[in-house]
């Protein structure tokens, strides 16, 4: 969040975090990058929507000055990230660009001591905050709720959808991008064809995360989800879209990475609820499938040695 | 009823309800299997019917009776285990508007009439020990080592490795009651293999009513925090408990000549407890428990919490991999064998709101418990032990 200071726009909360934490890197989630790596995910307060079902309000939707805050430089933190053996770390939580100036810096930092740093996005943000975080961060993760400006307009609060897109076409060309949209019943799931085209269009290898998007914060007397319903509609969209994941329910049977060209079973995972996912095991040889040896388009360690692996 | 085992296959069988949808999963591997039998049929019924209503709902206090009431029907266990934790989630998340906390209370123990009065159990009834308000929170983030404080733990927090710098800075910190050295712990306590190995160089133990903020806890408010409930109030007519470990000898010591429900109430402690009730002692040394997993394994095994794997901090982030087996059992790696629920000669049930420590810390035959994830309501879990006695 900013202000302007004598003409100039300053970060009101710089360096200012509402939790550090060690989790595996599927649960944030990543699903293609780095698999079976340990994130240290940080993050701070606030957001720029207002999404009726935010799971984390507590913290993107309350003020940072009513919260019990961590003051941490990014230098204690890219510390904490090597002392907990972390492979990488990740900006989750609440949205990015409302911390930009302090997450480049732990950017910069991290890049200093090999960390690569990654973040999730709603991607509404401005040309220039789009090319920051695509000059500084090695992978990301931006959340696509719907192709529809009425539904950002209703459920976000924001009046545009295009800068999203327009982001995300950017991401895609220079960083390793994975995409993210909530699923609400009987409002953007007739969207799912279409997403799943949109995304194709864009760069096939594209992970694409739909979450069951249970009715909390201001939506809790919407339906949930029905899965099955889901399931059908992702089942057809995966002859559009290889890489397509279903989660946020416990169990969920569609975590798991499939080889495009053989169907194999390359990366197996567990849905233990949550957005993410758990790792079982990777089968990926030198990123290929070891079945058919297909390429899976998956961002790998090029930099061995590296804790935590 | 009992289940057929394959090769390979754990003695546990989960099955996972998340509204209109059911998987059932080996327990230890978390792979879903097709496992069709009477008693698998039997339990899927009984979750799908009864949806959790979730962790901030006056509901799921009903729903831990009608799941227990249906389980004593249908299995008709020996020895019950109810845990009701919504009171620990109202206290310590709640409005606090006036009412809020007698309507929790008076649902409470309406419930628990309901169950015993449709049951033939000997009670012997629980309160995990009352709440205080939160004070202030200890911040550890200005040291230089690792300073885990975890939401799972209130009271105490643990230091790896920290400077001699580190231990200076720790002991002028205001609000802290104790810092103890693992050597010395070690020698007080002594405690299993696995406990000390994964003890923390130092363990941290806030005064009365403060808490830690560190590496791996969150901003997420807390209004109330576990006071320290040096002793809680237990009800029961089957004979005298001095200590919360004292709790197992005495439902062993009936069982099973006798049918018995451990009802276990959070948050609460003796101001609130509606039956005429005796106090048992809630500590070991100066270790207080607080509403954990280690207090319920304390009741249910026996031992107190240095006799268990994992101490109150410890760095579970390690361990968190895809070698580990119970992917749903937390921290985990095998379930507790000598809980009340896996004695041999009786048939057990659990229901509980306190998730995963509902299976851990019973064993029982089934157990059945919300799916929440930081008051996120995921549906319920049932757990399938190997029955035993079949
Ligand atoms: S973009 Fe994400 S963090 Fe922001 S309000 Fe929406 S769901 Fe919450």
């Amino acid at each position: 969040m900013y202000a302007v200071v004598d003409g100039e726009i300053r970060e009101r909360f710089p360096n200012t975090w509402s939790t550090y934490h060690a989790t595996h890197i599927e649960q944030i989630p990543f699903f293609h990058a780095y698999p079976g790596s340990r994130s240290l995910l940080v993050g701070t307060a606030g957001c720029n929507f207002s999404c009726s079902y935010c799971m984390n309000a507590y913290v993107a939707k309350e003020k940072p000055e009513n919260l019990d805050l961590f003051e941490l430089t990014p230098e204690k933190l890219v510390k904490t990230a090597k002392l907990s053996g972390c492979h990488n770390i990740v900006f989750g939580v609440n949205e990015v660009t409302v911390s930009l100036p302090s997450a480049i810096n732990l950017a910069k930092e991290a890049k200093l001591h090999n960390l690569p740093m990654g973040c999730l996005s709603n991607g509404y943000m401005t040309e220039e905050a789009a090319g920051l975080l695509a000059d500084h961060m090695s992978f990301l993760n931006i959340s696509l709720k719907s192709l529809s400006p009425e539904f950002y307009q209703k459920y976000a609060g924001v009046t545009d959808i295009k800068p999203v897109l327009r982001n995300i076409e950017k991401f895609a060309v220079k960083n390793h991008l994975e995409i993210t949209t909530p699923i609400v019943q009987s409002v953007n799931d007739h969207e799912i064809e279409e997403i799943a085209k949109y995304i194709r269009d864009i760069d096939p290898n594209i992970p694409w995360h739909v979450f069951r998007l249970l009715p909390e914060y201001k939506m809790k007397d919407y339906a949930y989800p029905d899965i099955e319903k889901i399931s059908e509609a992702l089942q057809k969209a995966g002859e559009i879209l290889p890489y397509i994941y279903f989660s946020n329910f416990v169990g969920s049977p569609w975590v798991s990475t499939n080889c495009p060209e053989c169907g194999k079973t390359v990366i197996n995972r567990i849905s233990l609820g949550t957005c993410g996912a758990k790792l079982l095991n990777n089968l990926l040889l030198e990123n290929r499938c070891p079945g058919c040896g297909e390429k899976i388009a998956v961002l790998e360690d090029y930099e061995k040695g590296i804790p935590g692996r | 009823m009992k289940r057929e085992f394959r090769e390979g296959e754990s003695m546990s069988t989960g099955i996972i309800d998340v509204r209109d949808w059911q998987v059932t999963v080996d327990f230890q591997t978390g792979n879903k299997i097709e496992l069709e039998n009477e008693l698998t049929g039997m339990v899927r019924e009984i979750i799908r019917n009864n949806r959790y209503p979730g962790d901030m709902d006056l509901r799921s206090i009903d729903w831990v009776t009608d799941m227990g009431l249906r389980l004593a029907d249908k299995y008709n266990p020996d020895f019950m285990f109810l845990s009701y934790a919504q009171p620990y989630f109202f206290s310590a998340y709640g409005q606090g508007t006036p009412g809020e906390w007698e309507s929790v209370m008076k649902r409470i123990f309406d419930n628990v009439e309901k169950f015993l009065a449709g049951t033939d159990f000997w009670p012997v009834v629980v309160g995990l020990g009352r709440m205080t308000d939160l004070l202030g929170k200890i911040d550890l983030s200005i040291l230089d080592c690792l300073a885990i404080a975890t939401n799972w733990s209130l009271q105490y927090a643990g230091l790896f490795n920290p400077t001699a710098e580190d231990v200076e800075k720790v002991m002028a910190m205001p609000k802290l009651e104790k810092v103890i050295s693992k050597e010395d712990f070690v020698k007080e306590y002594g405690g299993s293999e696995s406990f000390i190995k994964r003890f923390p160089d130092y363990l941290l133990t806030a005064e009365e009513g403060y808490t830690f903020k560190g590496f791996e806890s969150t901003s997420r408010k807390i209004k109330k925090i576990p006071a320290k409930n040096i002793e809680i109030p237990i009800y029961t007519t089957l004979g005298e408990v001095n200590s919360l470990i004292d709790i197992r000898g005495l439902i062993d010591s009936v069982l099973p000549e006798k049918k018995v429900a451990l009802i276990v109430i959070e948050a609460i402690g003796a101001g609130d407890f509606e039956y005429e009730y005796k106090l048992c002692s809630n500590k070991l040394n100066s270790y207080i428990y607080e509403h954990i997993e280690s207090q319920y394994l304390a009741m249910t095994t026996g031992k107190h919490f240095q006799y268990h794997p994992f101490p109150p901090v410890f760095k579970f982030f390690e361990e968190d991999n895809e070698n580990k087996s119970y992917p749903f059992s937390g921290s985990h790696y095998t379930l507790p064998q000598d809980t009340i629920g896996r004695r041999k000669d009786i048939k057990s049930g659990a229901v509980g709101t306190r998730g995963m420590v509902t299976h851990v810390a019973s064993g029982a035959d089934i157990c059945i418990e919300c799916y929440a994830r930081q008051l996120s309501n995921m549906g319920t879990l049932a757990v399938i032990n190997d029955t035993k006695n079949e």
